[in-house]
């Protein structure tokens, strides 16, 4: 990236705020202690961003606090900032380019943002991006890594070019094995491994993997990886490598630490659908797709003692099939009314309104099962990394008499 | 991220000059931003910022004080060498384990945090 304009990120402070309360709704809260302890407790502005929890400031990693979530997009400047690395470029968009190299490619080629925008034709989907390690921070016992709570998750409506129609022009050979890609960002100190990402060659030549410029009807902001972003619908944030600016195919599977030595989980223990063969080693699997889950983002008093109750549920794109919710731990569900379907990667929301709720505290119970015959876990499956935490969401509420 | 831009950024370290780089060389060598948390207080904290603040803010220990235990420091300080090449040598290693085990543990007295 000779010719960018790069610079160390540093996150300047525009307000600072103890959180007192879980979002707007006083009623939400988290049972036990567990979010208080596991979210940032600071509210901070990066450039560009509204206030979000902190989990650490260099590199940056800020979360979505629960609010936001009660719109099915997330806004850009609320969405989630996710960073290994501290040393973040800022790239002009003009000055752009993004590589596409590698042995197994007939035609290796440089492509600026001004020719993905106009020599592809443009694709336009909704998608959660979320993190592998969404709600680490609620595991017990608690497992090392960021904290985080709910909110390393957003859901966009992505627009940019096929990554499979980008392949093509570069023409893959049949050698190829995995497509591997390469951010702009690096480690302050030399040694530390560059964070390079590879796929599977069904999910990179998948119709629905974008390589996307547009969030929302906008630029990629700064810190979701403007210029350009891979999108990976279904498959955790992981793989939705920001900035990328060099491709290359590979005749052998990628090898480097952010592949081989982290993002894997138990094999055994996690059902997934979409596999990733070729980097499966003994025991441990990469993590791969989005396991289904559900938030309850606000209850509030309806109609004369009824109390309303909304969320959101998503899953990897086998899409949502129902939503339940409890109120008396678990022993009898509700069905809850599904709403507006932007695409089977998107948030769906929900809601379902209670009739007659005993006054006084309860727990309120929500799980999501998806078409796919996967259905949300009483308790979260234990792994050493603290991936794929899916278990009911919980919150305690206080009924009004 | 190529080769070539990382040790560009190493070079910048060393140079004092008054340049455009000097933001960076402030950030990339862990001076505060004015909104890091500081190391806590106790014996060791020289060497704990020296070696383990180059790289990310101090936000990361802090985060796990709350199960800080020995075995936990023990398991990071050993990943940062071998996984990411922090550099320190076995006896600053030990050191660092000790410090945090007695400051960054979840009965360390909260009131040496500082914000
Ligand atoms: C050479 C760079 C480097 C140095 C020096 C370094 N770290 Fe790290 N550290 C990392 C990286 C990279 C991560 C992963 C960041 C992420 O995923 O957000 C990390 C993450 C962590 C975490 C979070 C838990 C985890 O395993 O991801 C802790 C705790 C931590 N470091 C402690 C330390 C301590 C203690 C030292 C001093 C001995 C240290 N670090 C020095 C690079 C470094």
């Amino acid at each position: 990236m000779g010719s960018s304009r790069t610079t160390v990120f540093r996150a300047p402070v525009a307000r600072r705020a103890v959180l007192a309360a879980l979002g707007a709704a006083a009623v939400l809260q988290a049972t036990g202690s567990a979010l208080a302890r596991a979210a940032g407790q600071l509210l901070e502005a990066l450039p560009g961003k509204r206030a979000l929890r902190r989990l650490t400031n260099r590199p940056p990693n800020y979360e979505t606090p629960l609010e936001y979530f009660r719109s099915v997009l997330t806004p850009n400047e609320a969405f989630f900032v996710r960073y290994h690395h501290a040393v973040i470029p800022q790239i002009d968009a003009a000055e752009f380019r993004l590589e596409v190299v590698g042995a197994a490619l007939e035609r290796p080629l440089t492509l600026t943002l001004a020719q993905l925008r106009t020599e592809f034709p443009a694709v336009e989907l909704v998608a959660v991006c979320q993190c592998s390690g969404n709600r680490r921070g609620l595991f017990e016992p608690p497992v090392p890594g960021l904290q985080w709570g709910h909110g390393a998750m957003g859901n966009a409506r992505w627009r940019g070019v096929r990554l499979a129609d980008v392949l093509a022009r570069a023409g893959l050979r049949s050698n190829a094995v995995e497509l591997a890609f390469d951010a702009a960002d690096a480690a302050p100190l030399e040694g530390t491994p560059d964070y390079v990402k590879s796929l599977p060659l069904g999910k990179a030549l998948h119709p629905d993997t974008l390589l996307a410029y547009e969030m929302n009807g906008a630029p990629l902001p700064a810190l979701n990886g403007h210029p350009l972003r891979l999108v990976v619908p279904g498959w955790t944030a992981t793989y939705w490598i920001k900035q990328v600016t060099r491709i290359e195919a590979l005749t052998a599977p990628a090898s480097g630490f952010w592949m081989a030595g982290a993002y894997r989980m138990p094999r055994a223990s996690f059902p997934l659908l979409e596999r990733f063969p070729s980097q499966e080693s003994g025991e441990r699997a990469p993590v791969t797709e989005i396991a289904v889950n559900s938030l309850i983002t606000s209850t509030e008093p309806s109609a004369a003692g009824r109390t309303r109750v909304r969320g959101i549920a998503w899953d990897a794109g086998h899409g949502i099939d129902r939503v339940e919710v409890s109120a008396d731990g678990g022993r009898t569900w509700q069905r809850a009314e599904l709403g507006e379907d932007l695409g089977r990667y998107s948030f769906r929301p929900w809601q379902f309104e209670y009739s007659s709720l005993a006054p006084g505290a309860l727990e309120l119970w929500a799980r999501a099962s998806n078409r796919a015959g996967q259905t949300q876990v009483e308790q979260p499956i234990a792994n050493p990394s603290g991936y794929q935490h899916n278990a009911f969401h919980r919150v305690r509420i206080e009924v009004n008499s | 991220m190529s080769a070539h831009r990382v040790a560009m950024l190493t070079l910048a370290l060393v140079i004092t000059a008054a340049t455009g780089l000097l933001a960076e060389v402030r950030a990339a060598s862990g001076a505060a931003s004015g909104a890091e948390p500081e190391a806590r207080a106790g014996e060791g904290r020289e060497l704990f910022v020296a070696r383990c603040s180059s790289c990310h803010s101090l936000d990361y220990m802090e985060m796990h004080a709350r199960f800080g235990t020995r075995a936990l420091w023990e398991a990071e300080v050993t990943k940062m060498r071998n996984a990411y090449k922090a550099p320190l040598n076995d006896e600053e290693a030990k050191a660092i384990v000790e410090y945090l085990a007695r400051t960054y543990g979840p009965t360390s007295p909260a009131a040496s945090v500082s914000r």
